[in-house]
């Protein structure tokens, strides 16, 4: 089986400010890997080169060994990426359980035409709505099922956010500070629940996140330090632990914050 | 399989090759097209006589164009404005090139003349004029963010303020002065000033009123821009009524008029000889040329509106002013906090930018005839420059107003001399549209406007510089300004302060001092009576919103599986909104019956074009709810989509003997139909990724390129005769099946003596399309696509990386959206029986659809029909008032003699002290003044979008979110977890 993402030599220019200079990594499917990195260091710059934002000046994106360079976030989401962005961006004068029926691919087959005139009714429809309850249910949100996203708090937006991007089947899920503004333990039980998606279903999880500890007591397979653009040190958790570089770039400024 | 790999790599290169194929395709067809007779549009066989070589210098145009985008994108990353100017000269290269050989593939020649000193002064003329609206236009983007659809009306305030100073009995004297050849500067001085600060406060009232609760409730940009619509609807209906449809001259004294009142410029004259030349030369200076005469008022029109926007720079970069503006459009909650009043600064850019639009009004008064109607045909140039020069730069706004004067001026001579040899002298008329064409053009090659390349080149060559460690250079000009930002700001504050005191002085000395003193004791009560209208309108809204507090039909109510207990009527549930609809469509329904009628037959057909219209609007009101409720695309252009349907099927199913093509109507309904959604179609390709307003301001353009063509192309007129302008005499479907003795069954059937006019069976049908289109349109929202397109209207980036392909999407929607109002345009075509110019004017049509929109209930289509009934019965009733105004026998006859005499009491009684009798007499000619109800009917429209965009922003049926539950077995399957 092929690697669901392969970055070789990602440079991105923002008129002559290089935001990403050249990384490159992989991850191998079933992988929970943790991207950490101080601010402006071009961890979300590199998101949406993958994600099809931003057209990369340099280098090459490979999905399930398939070049992926320059194709648009949707023909990207369809081949098994799926991403989150930072600032949470929910549909706000949509439900939440439409927010979270607007991903699932297939909206149109088998019958285009069918699927126009008795939605409602269809059982693939139906199968749709079980899934996103279901999903809601082990997000803990379904109470919010039927009110207006524009109504969630931020923290419930984030759950939403993710909720969403799991309805959307992807084999490879980008998460962007997914848990930035969540409570404490139930951003802790989010990763957990991230954890076991990602040894049931043979998902890979690529996430952003600031707070080192977090990365750690989650038990991911794999860190990546970026600073100015670079990757820094690409490994384990505990040889980046090790690694001096990068307690100088990060984890030196944290330890002087929780003194 | 192969097909994904195929599709799967696709990636950049290979599609920009396919891109530049197509292109070269495209030229090459219409190269051998237009000089040999051969390509596709000759092949294919369907198109003969004029319309040949149109669509095949549409064809290289569509091509030259795509090419030329194309080597933009390549070009951009590295040559920065290089490239701009390259490919606007390439664009002007394609045009001249496609007429060369339009003209020479028909044999024909075409003399272009251009008289240099004229092209250069008149395009300076047009771009002072074009430049007044587009200034304060910038400025509101600036700092408030929004286009404001209401500024070129602005200006015709202070235009109507110049005149009526003229007639007043101080300055009339002047005005009307002897020709003694001594220019007379006092009024148009008094005039320029006066008009600056009356519009200025017009501005700030306007701001007070409408746009600062909307800033209140931080109500996004379309919002605003759409009550800005509304605002502009009040502002022309107002000047309608005082000032009527005629058109007024500002002159300053006679002596402005004198055939010497000029400068006489040296020029030279170009010569272009295009397509069939036998032994002239492309190109070739004329001799014995004239003198070019530049009028007075024309130069004090330009140097008055560059001064004031110079000025304006000034204010903006160098003033502490200027600064705190600046940081307001930045970011308000940041500037507030750090102790700017941030509603001061948006007062003050009210004020300037209205001012500045008035001085302009006042200045071009004096050289074009001013009527209400002109508002429209500077704005939509105007916003073109805005676009062009980067939203939010002056400066840019200034550079882009010289160019768009220019091409305005420019394409004159080349209509002229090109419209000659193809037999169409009336196409000097596109000189008009120009602006928006060449607009249109750029966007298609620059999605994201000028600016944007300008900003990625600049932003590229600071931080280049920087990188060369030549920091100090890039902002050094500010850098010097913000070291002593105090004593360079005292300075120039100061000296302001002196000039406006010893203006003061010398308006005081020139009104004697009682009169100052009586202005001065007026000013303050003045005021209070604004701040009391504010208080009262403010009321009015409270006063609204508690009587839906009160009705409590507003309440969102928490979900619940059971169904709610309660009796209260939630318009968000699928039922509430099915009864409140019902409720509001009966009382409507009760109107319409009760709605006065001189006998039965004209009661008849009363009814009947009431609802042939209903079902018109509402066909109208659903392609723009699927397109802006659903797709969130503003379009202001349901005219267009409209037009093609109206003038497609009147063409087609007009006889062949005057010019029409003899099919039958329902043939051409269809033909008419696919032609409107393949342009919806293509029109998202270019248009889908332009930021919400460009979309507007594109559509809206389309419209009026639309109109000009109708109004001057020979091939769109057919009908009685071949000459005359509009469409006429074209079959209506069954028209013949009615008259063999159908329309008598059915006047007995409803109990008319005489048999049943034709509209009865049109509104039969209308309502049949609609009720159809309905029910088509209702299925759509609810399926899984209709979900894909709220998702679009919300977030598209966030849909697009959900997997959905928003541009195809967008197409499939403009496109349906597009049919559905071609279809409504074949109704209107068989209602109105002749299709003429002014049918498609926005304001008769869009407005009246968008109001209607906006009152229902934006994605809903419940609401779209009670928003165009309401429209509809609004309409009527203000036709009965008009004919009642005639005898006192008629009902509402009462109603309409109490109107005139309110408007008469402020016309004469109230407006007396601010204008003098001269006025309204001019006006109102032989002392007859009343209100003219069709345009109050358009001001009230007006209010009505500005009052239910603040009362209740979602209308009256607001869209019903849409809330699944799961099947019975996961149901099932949670309770035994409980």
């Amino acid at each position: 089986m092929k690697n669901p993402l392969k970055v070789s030599g990602l440079i991105k220019d923002f008129s002559g400010l290089r935001a990403v200079d050249g990384i490159s990594f992989e991850i191998e499917g079933g992988e929970f890997v943790g991207l950490i990195g101080p601010n402006g260091c071009g961890k979300s710059t590199a998101f949406n080169c993958i994600s099809g934002l931003l057209a990369p000046s340099n280098g090459q994106i490979v999905v399930f060994g398939e070049d992926a360079t320059y194709l648009r976030p949707d023909q990207i989401q369809s081949m098994g990426i799926t991403r989150t962005f930072q600032h949470t961006r929910l549909w706000r004068e949509m439900t939440v359980i439409e927010n979270l029926l607007v991903p699932p691919r297939q909206q149109f087959a088998p019958n285009p035409i069918l699927s126009f005139l008795r939605p409602r009714s269809r059982p693939a429809e139906r199968e749709r709505v079980d899934k996103a309850y279901e999903i809601l249910d082990s997000l803990e949100i379904s109470h919010m099922a039927h009110n207006m996203s524009s109504e969630l708090s931020g923290g419930q937006s984030k759950l939403v956010d993710i909720g969403r991007a799991l309805m959307g089947e992807p084999q490879c899920l980008l998460l962007d500070e997914p848990v930035a503004g969540v409570a404490g333990p139930l951003a802790e039980k989010i990763f957990v629940n991230l954890r076991n998606l990602v040894s049931e279903q043979g998902m890979s999880v690529l996430v952003i996140e600031h707070n080192m500890d977090f990365i750690l007591r989650t038990g991911v397979d794999k860190i990546i330090v970026m600073d100015h653009g670079k990757i820094l040190m690409l490994g384990t958790p505990e040889e980046v632990m090790a690694s001096r570089a990068v307690t100088e770039a990060y984890l030196g400024v944290t330890e002087v914050q929780a003194v | 399989m192969v097909v994904k790999e195929l599709l799967l790599t696709r990636c950049d290169v290979i599609r920009e090759k396919r891109n530049v194929l197509l292109a070269l395709l495209l030229i090459f067809d219409s190269l051998i097209g237009l000089s040999y007779g051969a390509g596709l549009v000759v092949w294919s066989g369907l198109f003969n006589g004029d319309l040949v070589w149109m669509l095949q210098s549409l064809e290289m145009v569509t091509g030259g164009l795509f090419l030329i985008h194309l080597l933009l994108d390549s070009m951009r990353q590295r040559w920065g404005w290089v490239a701009i100017v390259v490919s606007l000269m390439l664009l002007i290269v394609l045009i001249l090139g496609t007429v060369e050989l339009l003209l020479s593939g028909l044999g024909r020649s075409a003399m272009v003349n251009y008289n240099l000193s004229a092209v250069g002064l008149s395009g300076l003329y047009w771009a002072a004029a074009y430049l007044c609206v587009a200034a304060g236009l910038t400025l509101t983007y600036k700092v408030q963010g929004f286009g404001n659809f209401g500024q070129a009306n602005t200006m015709l305030v202070g235009s109507y303020v110049a005149i009526t100073l003229m007639w007043s009995d101080r300055f009339f004297p002047i005005s009307d002065a002897p020709k003694d050849g001594a220019l007379n500067w006092s009024l148009l001085i008094t005039a320029a000033v006066t008009a600056f600060f009356v519009t200025g406060f017009v501005g700030i009232i306007i701001d007070t009123l409408v746009y600062r609760r909307f800033r209140k409730k931080a109500a996004s940009p379309v919002v605003m821009m759409i009550a800005s619509l509304g605002v502009a609807m009040l502002i022309r209906a107002v000047l309608y009524m005082r000032f009527s449809a005629a058109t007024f001259r500002f002159v300053p004294d006679k002596d402005w008029r004198l055939a010497s009142s000029k400068f006489s410029v040296a020029t030279e004259r170009l010569q272009l000889h295009l397509g069939e030349r036998a032994d002239v030369p492309l190109m070739e200076w004329a001799n014995n040329v004239n003198p070019y005469a530049f009028t007075y008022t024309k130069s004090i029109l330009v140097i008055g509106v560059f001064a004031s926007v110079f000025l304006l720079l000034f204010i903006l970069h160098r003033t502490r002013l200027g600064r705190r503006m600046r940081a307001v459009a930045d970011n308000p909650e940041l500037a507030a906090s750090s102790g700017i009043n941030v509603e001061n600064v948006h007062l003050t850019s009210a004020f300037l930018s209205a001012g500045i639009s008035g001085l302009g009004g006042a200045l071009l008064a004096g050289v074009l005839p001013i009527n209400p109607e002109l508002g429209i045909a500077l704005l939509l140039p105007a916003f073109a420059i805005v676009v062009l020069g980067t939203i939010g730069s002056i400066p840019g706004v200034i550079i882009a107003s010289i160019f768009i004067g220019l091409v305005r001026a420019g394409a004159e001579p080349l209509l002229i001399g090109v419209g000659q040899a193809l037999d169409r002298p009336t196409m000097t008329g596109f000189a008009e549209v120009m602006p928006f064409i060449l607009l249109v053009a750029v966007l298609l090659v620059m999605p994201r406007g000028i600016g944007d390349v300008l900003t990625h080149w600049h932003i590229g060559r600071m931080r280049r510089r920087h990188e060369k460690g030549d920091g100090s250079a890039g902002h050094s000009l500010y850098g010097r300004v913000l070291e002593r930002p105090n004593a360079l700001s005292y300075n120039v504050l100061r000296s302001p302060m002196k000039y406006v005191q010893e203006t003061l002085t010398l308006i005081i000395n020139r009104l004697g001092q009682g009169k100052a003193v009586v202005i001065a004791l007026i000013a303050p009560f003045i005021t209070l009576f604004l701040l009391g209208l504010n208080r009262i309108f403010s009321f009015v809204i409270h006063f609204l919103s508690a009587i839906r507090q009160f009705l409590s039909i507003n309440s969102i109510q928490r979900f619940s599986w059971q169904r709610s207990p309660s009796l209260t009527l939630n318009r968000y549930t699928e039922r509430g909104s099915w009864v409140v609809f019902l409720i509001l469509f009966l009382i409507i329904l009760l109107i319409t019956s009760v709605l006065p009628s001189a006998n039965e037959l004209t009661k008849v057909m009363q009814v009947g074009r009431i609802f042939a219209l209903l079902g018109i609007f509402v066909l109208m009101t659903f392609s723009l709810n699927l397109h802006t409720g659903m797709t969130g695309m503003t379009n202001f252009g349901v005219i267009f989509f409209v037009g093609i349907g109206a003038v497609t099927v009147g063409l087609l199913a007009a006889p062949v003997e005057t010019n029409g093509y003899g099919w039958n109507p329902w043939i051409a309904t269809f033909v008419a139909v696919l032609i409107s959604g393949v342009a919806g179609w293509l029109l998202a390709y270019p248009t889908a990724r332009l930021r919400v307003d460009y979309f507007a301001i594109v559509t809206i353009s389309l419209g009026e390129m639309l109109r000009i063509a109708l109004q001057s192309e020979p091939l769109l007129r057919a009908g009685t005769v071949t000459s005359a302008i509009g469409i006429s005499q074209y079959a209506r479907p069954f028209e013949g099946w009615w008259d063999s003795g159908m329309s008598d069954t059915v006047g007995r059937w409803i109990g008319l003596d005489v048999a049943a006019p034709y509209v009865v069976l049109l509104a039969f049908m209308c309502v049949l399309f609609a009720l159809a289109i309905w029910w088509l349109l209702d299925t759509v929202f609810s399926s899984p696509w209709g979900r894909i397109l709220r998702s679009i209207r919300e977030d598209q980036d966030v849909s697009q990386h959900h997997g959905h392909d928003i541009l195809r999407h967008k197409a499939a929607s403009l496109a349906l959206g597009a049919a559905v109002a071609a279809l409504a345009g074949a109704l209107w075509a068989w209602l109105n029986t002749g299709i003429f110019p002014e049918f498609m004017s926005p304001v008769r049509s869009t407005f009246l659809v968008w109001a209607a929109f906006i009152v229902g209930g934006r994605g809903n289509n419940r609401g779209m029909i009670v928003g165009a009934f309401l429209i509809v019965i609004v309409e009527f009733f203000f036709n009965v008032m008009v004919v009642a105004r005639g005898s006192e026998s008629l009902p509402l006859h009462g109603i309409v003699t109490h109107l005139d005499s309110v408007f008469r009491w402020l016309v004469v009684d109230v407006g007396g002290y601010l204008w003098s009798d001269l006025s309204i007499e001019e006006v109102f000619l032989r002392g007859k003044v009343i209100v003219n109800l069709s345009y109050l009917k358009l001001a009230l429209i007006g209010l009505v979008i500005i009052v239910a965009l603040q009362v209740a922003p979602k209308g009256l049926i607001p869209e019903v979110p849409s809330r699944p539950i799961p099947s019975i077995d996961l149901r099932r399957r949670g309770k035994e977890v409980e």
